[in-house]
């Protein structure tokens, strides 16, 4: 695709447009991207609330019907269900990968299969998370390995 | 739905249970066969609708599932050794024994060309985390 980058002035304001055939999921992806202003969930850890990077988050777990969201210094928890979370973080490359858990894909490091017959994710920081084998084709989907 | 795929892959265990079996009497005394057909495919039965112990629920760590495996294989052994009695197969210790490391052969047979299909798509991934990262 041809693409054209013009520097306008600061006190202009920016805009994108798209002259396309059809939209494709890739071209809806960077829309989403250029309408989300604020790129961040908002988590809580020692009684105060911080504002966390979608890009610095590792993985998200469910315990005890509790979200928490890792990144590589801390975790925090959100009052978001896991379902809500998934749905704001679906077009930032974060996958669902067993019933309690989304995976930023830009995390991981490697994957492994296990004996169980689970696979198994080594993250950027070393820790190590399971991939339920149901949801090993929509991580090749996420990875752009399956259309 | 639900029940409806569990009943299916209940299903193709069962015949794949019931075909072993078949196989291995054959091999080991021609008379269960034309004696014991409806015994073999019961055990067949009751082992495919027993999946939900080899399935991934999620709620196990990965050395419950392991043990869950091992439960299904006694399972299936204690089925074998009670068509032995019931049906006076006749199997002795030796033929019993042989019958259980057959089970047990045929599990890790599939655990193995499992293993290494999982083997071959880790690495495909891997290969395109790798490039996706360089790209």
């Amino acid at each position: 695709m041809k693409t054209t980058i013009e520097i306008i002035d600061p006190t202009t304001e920016e805009q994108a447009t798209f002259k396309l055939h059809q939209l494709s999921p890739t071209i809806e992806k960077v829309i989403s991207i250029l309408n989300e202003e604020e790129h961040f969930l908002i988590g809580e850890a020692e009684n105060a609330l911080y504002k966390i990077l979608f890009s610095d988050i590792l993985y998200i777990e469910v315990v005890d019907k509790r979200s928490f969201i890792y990144t590589e210094k801390q975790v925090y928890q959100s009052n978001d269900k896991l379902y809500q979370l998934e749905e704001k973080l679906m077009h930032f490359d974060f996958i669902r990968i067993s019933k309690s858990m989304l995976l930023n894909i830009e995390a991981i490091q490697a994957i492994a299969p296990l004996l169980s017959g689970r696979f198994e994710a080594r993250l950027i920081n070393e820790e190590k998370v399971a991939i339920s084998r149901k949801y090993v084709p929509e991580l090749k989907k996420g990875l752009g390995m399956e259309r | 739905m639900k029940i409806i795929n569990y009943l299916k892959e209940a299903f193709r265990l069962t015949s794949l249970i019931f075909t072993t079996l078949v196989m291995l009497n054959l091999v080991l005394q021609t008379d269960a066969l034309t004696h014991s057909l409806g015994y073999m495919l019961l055990i067949a039965a009751i082992s495919g609708s027993l999946h939900f112990l080899i399935e991934d629920h999620e709620k196990y760590s990965g050395q419950r599932i392991l043990l869950n495996h091992g439960i299904y294989l006694l399972i299936v052994c204690l089925q074998i050794t009670l068509a032995n009695y019931l049906l006076h197969w006749e199997l002795g210790f030796g033929g019993l024994l042989l019958n259980y490391v057959i089970v047990v052969l045929i599990y890790l047979f599939i655990r193995f060309i499992m293993y290494n299909n999982d083997l071959k798509e880790a690495d495909k991934i891997n290969q395109f985390i790798q490039k996706r990262k360089q790209g």
